[in-house]
């Protein structure tokens, strides 16, 4: 089992720590996966996330990479990133992850650690023999994330007071050189920061003991789930998956309007017709009647007993104080208000189909 | 005194055949934050090992089991208001049930509270 380079910070601040995607993480610490939450949308958390995989690609690829990883990069300007999705030739999402142009030639990528592997290969294989593929696996990422993160981050890089959404810029500070962007996974404004595997845990204690540690606090897997689901945002893995295409998934806005219109690009085919045709299943917001959460694997029926789908995602949200689900549902009854019932150990939940995102966004757009 | 199940539950005699029944610390600190608990039907006949109540977490839901037979007396009301009373105060304010035991010799099964401490550490 992998441990990142914040493990032995983890254990010192009481971390529950389980395998995820090969490395030793916490689920929680002390608070609690509800306090670690509430406290995330009120003040600011610090995420460990050094499992995900971060590359650069460096030379003349803007060409190559858009054929796999739906974005137009002659569009994707210095210091900006995108969310994208890289897609198989049956049209399938083999990950979603963030592209950004750090240079004018230099792609910067941040991708989930459970496909890291699978992408670079993809990746690799895309680009032409010009071009450089480099994986950091010395750098650590944290996720600072909350209406209050960019007060706490901007004690050490004050430029990052209103940096732009979607923006990344490479600083220095004590001598070493922190990579931040403003994005995240949990709905709040917040940034992703990576940085040298070394100065980590020292950065991050500097970080939690601001205001007296009141601040900046640790939060866990656990909390990091239960904010992407309120914030209505796919997990790979359970929302997407290879066999599940961005139209079904709701990720038609990160298709640019004009690869439509040429299809040049790897699963253009089966997109094109879905996109045309609209698709068999689609990803909604579920809202199921009481207190009984409805979890990952859930059958949905009709009141007929007819399959109309299954939860790929599911949980109690903090914010609401009630349960919120996600799954896909068969076109003609996947419609906003409709209502569907969810299988819950023999039991039967009747779950109102709603609008994502459960808690609005608060971006700094 | 308490005594104790392999399934970490606790059992405390309120008055001659009359227990009340909650899980252990241990048990809600493995399980995390409490978000509701399905209690049964007060009245109704269990069996020592039956499916009792149903606690769901953040995590999971995890099934808890009559630890002995009996009729449930009552229910502790206040849980579907505050489910949270089950982390804050497992052996106390967050009882689950109360049960008129069938049959006292059942309690002679059970763990006292250091054998069910011992339990505990040797399965970690």
């Amino acid at each position: 089992m992998k441990k990142t380079p914040l493990h032995s910070l983890h254990q010192e601040l009481g971390g529950k720590m389980v395998t995820f995607a090969d490395y030793a993480l916490p689920v929680q610490y002390k608070s609690g996966l509800i306090g670690e939450h509430l406290h995330t949308r009120k003040a600011a958390s610090l995420f460990d996330v050094s499992h995900m995989g971060q590359i650069s690609i460096s030379g003349d690829a803007d060409q190559a990479l858009a054929y796999v990883i739906l974005t137009d990069f002659s569009q994707l300007k210095v210091g900006w990133g995108k969310y994208s999705v890289i897609t198989n030739e049956q049209g399938g999402i083999v990950d979603d992850c963030i592209v950004a142009r750090d240079q004018a030639q230099v792609i910067f990528i941040v991708l989930n650690a459970s496909r890291k592997e699978v992408d670079i290969a993809v990746l690799q294989k895309a680009i032409p023999s010009s071009c450089q593929l480099t994986q950091y696996s010395n750098l650590a990422l944290i996720a600072l994330q909350g209406p209050q993160a960019e007060q706490a981050l901007a004690h050490f890089f004050p430029q990052v007071t209103g940096m732009p959404f979607m923006t990344a810029i490479w600083s220095a500070y004590q001598n070493h050189q922190f990579r931040i962007s403003r994005t995240g996974y949990t709905g709040e404004d917040g940034f992703e920061v990576s940085m040298p595997a070394e100065v980590a845990i020292d950065f991050c204690k500097s970080l939690l003991s601001l205001e007296g540690g009141e601040l900046v606090k640790p939060a866990g897997l656990g909390a990091r789930d239960s904010l992407r689901l309120e914030a209505g945002l796919a997990l790979y893995g359970q929302d997407l998956t290879e066999q599940i295409s961005p139209i079904e998934a709701g990720l038609l806005w990160t298709i640019p309007k004009n690869f439509r219109e040429t299809g040049n690009f790897c699963g253009a085919q089966n997109i094109s017709q879905q996109i045309a045709e609209k698709p068999n299943k689609k990803l909604v917001g579920l809202k199921p009647e009481g207190r009984v959460p409805v979890r990952q694997g859930a059958p949905l029926i009709s009141s007929e007993n007819e399959v109309l789908g299954e939860v790929t995602s599911g949980g109690f949200s903090p914010s609401l104080q009630a349960p919120i689900a996600m799954g896909y549902v068969k076109k003609g009854f996947a419609g906003l208000g409709k209502q569907v019932i969810a299988n819950v150990r023999g039991k039967e939940i009747v779950c109102e189909i709603v609008k994502l995102p459960f808690v609005k966004h608060n971006y700094k757009k | 005194m308490k005594k104790y199940t392999k399934d970490h539950e606790w059992l405390e005699q309120v008055e001659g055949t009359l227990y009340k029944v909650g899980i252990t610390d241990y048990a809600q600190d493995q399980l995390g934050d409490v978000v509701m608990v399905e209690l049964p039907e007060v009245k109704i006949q269990v069996s020592a090992g039956d499916n009792m109540a149903v606690i769901e977490s953040v995590k999971a839901a995890s099934d808890v089991y009559a630890p002995v037979s009996g009729s449930i007396a009552s229910v502790n009301e206040q849980l579907s208001n505050d489910p949270t009373l089950i982390n804050a105060s497992a052996e106390k304010d967050g009882w689950l049930v109360e049960i008129q035991l069938d049959n006292k010799s059942e309690l002679d099964e059970l763990m006292n509270k250091a054998s069910y401490k011992e339990f505990v550490a040797k399965n970690e």
